[in-house]
């Protein structure tokens, strides 16, 4: 009976095998090789004594899980084979009427099965059944039995088809036949199980070590099994591993010593980690909470920091939307960010701190132990100058004890992750949350809604036990402490101390990316232009990368907050200059046939040189930007995403980046585009500003619209905005701004911030409003009074005093202040003709010495990348540019002289002549110092370009 | 006799050639001619733009060119085109048989023109200057600028091509190349010649008579005006319109860099390709092909000509001497102006 058993179980696998494999099992050697190897498998079970039960368990374990899991699959294998079944039970009766029907209906049901499994391949059953029609139609024929007429009919029929049906499976029917001993020898039991299978009547033999009484079970016995399952580790073989873990957690509890335990309990952990790729899907959620809850009980040795970290790794999986359906067969869906489960997920957070604690503090008193100082200790690991109390260890306990800091460090860092994003709202939520958890911990209820409020609403009657079975209780050390700052600060020293460049630099970013969060923009700003981390953004790795985009974003949000429009406007030009802010920030996939290359924005604050860096990746995404993306590139992007729970608002964003370009833009607008039309003179150093060519882009596309409707989305609230603010009305401007509705988004939930930033928003208008409309019409003004224009912007006299004078010294408006009348009186002095043109032929020159500088760079195939453009540029051709350029220099000098206005008036008479010219002379010499310098400028270009131009090229 | 002259001529011939010319001299009453042909004619079209030409004569006589004469040619603007020449042609040719008739020299030495602020150098007239040459080598062209006259200024400049540029031109196409290897430069293509100007004796008698008494006697306050906007803004505009030109030909240089980069990389990858293939054949025994891609496979960029570039730099260069003249007056005549006021 042994043997019997042993045979058809081994031979049910087999045919399973043959199933579920993709690949048409065609050739003999691939069936051989798993003939062969569920031959030697049971073989060696059958040498080894006790242990053979073992592994017959796992046999009968596998179809039992079969019939659970892979229902649908299972069913369809099943029914085929019932269908086997009966049609061999009408040949004993010779009933060919009924073959045919069944033949028939098993060809159809061949057809299901192949869809539910999604192989092409065909069942050994079914070319079993194949041969064996064949052969009895040979009998059949040979004998010439009597038949009743409609089985004649049936009979001949049925010979046809057979024969133009086996012609299509000749092959798998020539190997079968060639190798048919097992099948036929198993063929009986096989069925016989499977009848039993499908009837339920008979129960299913039950793995012995299940049977035993748990006292009977030995050492050995558990450690064979143990070992089993670790040779099965890592193969490829379809071996169950859901089934594998109940065994396991069987054995953990019939374990002889603690030590035993914990052995079979790693193994719960590491089987559970094979269960899927990282790569393709997350687990499921009662695995992963049965990984946590199995990490709890451990907690002695073990990679612990590499559990760890895969735990997380699962947990955010499982929270990252996909958007599109994934091909591989059993992955789990994701989960809606909108939907209940995410929110249960969410609250599993609390696990993995508690988890995460514990494991610090378990290193913490493992590092400590030796050494009998435990309190020290702590204060070294906590403190940034621990290194000078390492002084007095022993060198090698010292380095032990390092290794275990590095995984420290992780560790400390996998929970800065975990607060970083975290307003003090959400955080407080979540530390309820937490709190209220731990004292449930010993019932088996979820936790009631415990964040009232704020972002993390949990709603407490919404929640099933869906989810998972397993709750996880949380251990009663587990503590947050009230502030996060703290906490986080607390934890980026640990890293700072221990961890390599690679964690340093994300938890800085972190601790930047929290600083933001909490309105700290010039402390946040300080530490990360400290850190240098966006001179070498090129380097950094993708999730890395990931990080500085999202913690610039921030940054930006933060100074817009803080009021200071021009940071903010710096921090997120990088950002959307790209127009690919969501893949920037990895909160979508890029579509379609988008790079999976991540373009790292590169914020430099104004006092130190910007980088091109980022606009060098850029252009080297674009190069591949119409390729089709490999599905390691689809994976890997798919990975790099961030859960929605961290997401930054992009509405916000994107509000927040188009108003703070509004408030520098318009007035830039104003100078560039006057009202009438004319094009002024702009000096070069102006134009050089950093002008947003996006929203010069929008406001093209908006200008050219012929019909433009009430706005809709931000864009359009924001352009309407610049409208109204390019005629100096603030307050429609301000309407516009105002009825955008991501402002209630504003990170902290406080309506007294909202009102905040909508008060600065407002004076900033104001002040801008003010701005434009001396820019755009103060030209036609003989005089303003002070007063009105109070009255216009309504804003103080001060700084109404302070906006003026400031545009005066600037050279935006030609005015003065009158003190006695409040007034500002404009001297509206009009470009001559000749200025116009010396302007325009500055702007030339120096446009033509930039070609020529790109030409001779092809060239010589040096590129000048630096500004210093005097210097650099006169090196090479300076000595060539003879008399000729320097005749030029000469002239554009007197242009400046004479392109006073007082020039032309010279026409009449000696005295007039006498009085003007040295009028214009001195005017001259201290009004057109402005003009003279801009001369220079354009002579020193102009020396080494224009003629340098000919010059080199022609030499 | 006759035997004798000739051999002298030829001699001549061959002493011309050597001594290089040194000088135009004018005789005074052919500036007058040139004078009041430019200037009515440019009172007459009203078109600053169109230049007026006309035909110069005289003897050649060592390193100096004697410009006894000359005649206008009729004024074609306004007509067609192909008749123009036919006419222009044929009354050219009318004219000289004229002059000779009544002996006059009616010995070519090269043409006149008009020009407004000194921009002359145009392609037409190399043109002009080749053909001319074939069969007159030693020619000049005497330049009028009308704008300098109204200056009050005498803008006469007698011009020619130098040999360098001469024999590169005939050449064919500019390249840069070319243009490296002849060591040329913008500034060698035209070569200024000093003009003096003769007068018969009585004609100089006639002019003392009626000169007006010196200018340093009588109160000019004309002198005085300071007017050298007018003349700024006029070779400011010019020098923006050659910046324009010189940004188009610059562009032209760039594209034909960028052509010329990826034919090389085209080659490049078909030298590679067929490296490849080679190795195969050899593989299999077969003879290898050549590494060279065929004839005709990759036509040469054609570069672009570089005659413009050239000329653009003169008429800039042209540009600023012009400004940097009228300048350095207006200065000097202030500086005085101011050192009167100070005496004042």
């Amino acid at each position: 009976m042994a043997s019997k058993f042993w045979a058809a179980s081994s031979s049910d696998e087999e045919s399973e095998d043959v199933v579920t494999s993709s690949q048409e099992d065609t050739s003999t050697g691939s069936g051989s090789s798993s003939d062969s190897s569920s031959g030697s498998s049971s073989d060696s079970s059958r040498k080894k004594g006790a242990s053979r039960f073992l592994m017959g368990s796992s046999d009968s374990e596998s179809e039992d899980e079969r019939r659970v899991v892979r229902s649908a699959k299972d069913k369809a294998q099943e029914e085929l084979r019932a269908v086997c079944n009966d049609i061999k039970n009408k040949m004993h009766i010779n009933d060919w009427a009924a073959i045919q029907t069944l033949f028939d209906k098993l060809n159809k049901q061949l057809e299901r099965t192949q869809k539910a499994t999604q192989t092409l391949g065909v069942p050994r059953a079914y070319i079993r059944l194949l041969c064996d029609l064949e052969d009895f139609l040979a009998k059949t024929l040979a004998e010439k039995p009597k038949l009743s007429p409609t089985n004649t009919r049936a009979f001949t029929r049925m010979k046809q088809t057979l024969r133009k049906h086996n012609a299509s499976y000749g092959e798998q029917i020539q190997s079968f036949r060639a190798n048919p001993i097992v099948e036929t020898e198993a063929e009986d039991s096989a069925s016989e199980m499977e009848m039993t299978v499908r009837t339920g009547v008979v129960q299913r033999p039950k793995d012995k070590i299940l049977l035993m009484d748990p006292n009977d079970i030995t050492y050995e016995m558990v450690q064979k099994k143990l070992q089993d399952i670790a040779v099965a580790r890592g193969k490829t073989t379809r071996i169950d591993r859901q089934e594998q873990i109940e065994m396991l957690t069987y054995l953990a509890g019939v374990t002889r010593g603690p030590v035993q335990k914990v052995e079979v309990l790693i193994n719960v952990i590491t089987v559970t980690f094979d269960m899927n790729q990282p790569t393709q899907s997350a687990m499921s959620v009662p695995n992963w909470n049965r990984c946590a809850q199995t990490m709890f009980d451990i907690m002695v040795w073990g990679n612990l920091g590499a559990f760890l970290e895969r735990l997380d790794d699962e947990w955010n999986g499982n929270l990252k939307a996909r958007h599109e359906p994934i091909v591989v067969a059993d992955i789990l869906p994701a989960l809606d960010p909108h939907a209940n489960e995410y929110m249960e997920r969410l609250k599993d957070e609390a696990v993995l701190l508690a988890l995460a604690q514990k494991v610090a503090s378990k290193w913490l008193a493992a590092f400590s132990e030796p050494l009998r100082h435990s309190a020290q200790q702590m204060l070294c690991v906590l403190s940034p100058i621990s290194t000078l109390c390492f002084g007095g260890l022993q060198v090698s306990e010292y380095l032990m004890a390092r290794r275990e800091l590095d995984k420290l460090a992780a560790v400390a860092l996998n929970r800065i992750q975990h607060f970083y994003y975290k307003t003090d709202v959400v955080y407080s939520a979540m530390r309820n949350l937490a709190l209220q958890r731990q004292k449930d911990s010993a019932g088996a209820a979820p936790a009631p809604n415990a964040g009232s409020d704020g972002d993390f609403k949990v709603d407490g009657e919404e929640v099933e036990g869906a989810t998972g079975l397993i709750i996880v209780a949380i251990p009663s050390e587990f503590s947050l402490p009230e502030s996060c700052a703290q906490l986080v600060d607390q934890l980026a020293r640990v890293v700072y101390v221990h961890g390599n460049d690679n964690q340093k630099g994300q938890a800085m970013l972190c601790t930047v990316y929290f600083r933001c969060i909490h309105d700290d923009f010039y402390s946040a700003r300080d530490t990360l232009l400290m850190s240098r981390i966006q001179e070498q953004t090129a380097q950094l790795d993708a999730k890395m990368q990931v990080l500085y985009n999202r913690t610039i974003a921030q940054l930006g949000l933060c100074a817009f907050r803080t009021g200071l429009i021009n940071e903010c406007h710096q921090a997120l030009m990088d950002l959307y200059g790209t127009g690919r802010v969501k893949e920037l920030l990895a909160q979508a996939r890029a579509p379609g046939l988008h790079p999976p290359g991540l373009h790292v924005v590169t914020y430099v604050q104004a006092c130190t040189v910007r980088h091109i860096m980022g606009l060098l990746l850029l252009q080297g995404i674009q190069q591949h930007r119409f390729q089709e993306k490999t599905p390691e590139q689809e994976s890997a992007e798919r990975r790099r995403q961030v859960p929605f729970h961290m997401h930054i608002n992009l509405e916000l964003l994107e509000s927040t980046y188009l108003i703070s370009a509004m408030l520098m833009e318009v007035p830039a607008m104003a100078t560039l585009h006057p009202v009438d039309g004319r094009k002024r003179v702009v000096s070069k150093p102006l134009r050089r500003q950093p002008i947003l060519l996006l929203e010069h882009r929008l406001m093209d596309n908006y200008d050219r619209q012929s019909f433009t409707g009430p706005p809709e989305n931000v864009r359009d609230h924001v352009m309407a905005a610049v409208r109204a603010l390019a005629t100096g009305e603030w307050r429609r401007s301000y309407e516009y701004i105002t009825a955008l509705t991501c402002w209630s988004l504003l990170p902290q939930v406080a309506t007294r911030l909202k009102d905040a930033v909508l008060c600065m928003l407002r004076l900033k208008l104001q002040q801008e409003a003010l701005r434009t409309y001396l820019l755009a019409y103060g030209r036609f003004y003989s005089s303003l009074s002070i007063t009105q224009l109070c009255n216009m912007f309504e804003l103080p006299g001060c700084q109404v005093h302070a906006i003026v004078s400031r545009l005066i010294v600037d050279d935006g408006l030609p005015a003065s202040h009158d003190q006695p009348t409040g007034t500002v009186v404009v001297h509206n002095v009009e470009p001559t003709a000749l200025q116009n043109l010396a302007g325009t032929f500055s702007d030339k020159a120096s446009l033509l010495v930039d070609l020529n500088e790109r030409a001779l760079a092809l060239r010589t195939g040096a590129l000048h990348t630096d500004e210093d453009e005097n210097d650099g540029r006169r090196g090479p051709d300076g000595a060539q540019a003879s008399t000729a350029p320097a005749r030029v220099a000469d002239a554009l000098v007197w242009v400046a002289v004479w392109g006073l206005p007082e020039a032309s008036v010279v026409e009449a008479g000696v005295v007039v002549a006498v009085d003007t010219a040295s009028a214009s002379v001195a005017t001259a010499s201290c009004q057109s110092r402005t003009l003279q310098r801009k001369a220079r400028y354009t002579i020193s270009e102009f020396k080494s370009g224009v003629f340098g131009s000919s010059t080199t090229i022609l030499t | 006799m006759a035997a004798v002259s000739f051999a002298a001529a030829a001699a001549k011939e061959k002493h011309q050639e050597r001594t290089p010319l040194q000088r135009v001299q004018l005789e005074g009453h052919v500036l007058l001619k040139i004078a009041k042909h430019c200037r009515e004619s440019d009172a007459s079209l009203r078109n600053s733009e169109a230049t007026v030409t006309g035909q110069l004569l005289g003897l050649d006589v060592g390193p100096t060119l004697e410009v006894t004469d000359c005649f206008p040619y009729p004024g074609n603007a306004g007509e067609e085109e192909h008749e123009a020449v036919g006419e222009g042609e044929s009354y050219q040719l009318e004219m000289m048989r004229c002059l000779r008739e009544v002996n006059v020299d009616s010995n070519t030495v090269g043409w006149y023109q008009s020009t407004s602020s000194g921009s002359f150098q145009v392609v037409e007239m190399i043109e002009t200057f080749v053909s001319y040459m074939e069969s007159l080598e030693r020619c000049v062209c005497i330049v009028y600028d009308v704008s300098a006259a109204e200056a009050g200024a005498l803008g006469l400049k007698a011009v020619r091509l130098s040999e360098a540029f001469v024999e590169a031109y005939r050449e064919g196409s500019l390249s840069i190349e070319k243009i490296r290897a002849k060591g040329l430069s913008w500034r060698d293509m035209f070569v200024d010649i000093p003009i003096t100007v003769h007068n018969s004796p009585m004609a100089a008698a006639l002019a003392a008579e009626i000169a007006p008494p010196s200018a340093a006697t009588t109160l000019d306050c004309d002198r005085l005006n300071l007017g050298v906007a007018s003349l700024l803004e006029k070779n400011l505009s010019y020098l923006n319109d050659c910046l324009d030109d010189l940004m188009i030909e610059q562009g032209k240089l760039s594209m034909h860099q960028n052509q010329l980069r990826r034919q090389q990389q085209a080659i490049a990858q078909f030298k590679m390709q067929r490296r490849q293939e080679n190795t195969v054949r050899r593989a299999a025994g077969d003879e290898p092909l050549t590494e060279e891609p065929p004839e005709g496979m990759f036509k040469p960029v054609p570069e672009p000509n570089q005659l413009d570039n050239m000329l653009l730099s003169n008429q800039m260069a042209s540009y600023c001497q012009h400004i940097n003249s009228a300048t350095q007056q207006a200065l000097s005549k202030l500086k005085l102006a101011d050192g009167l006021q100070a005496a004042i």
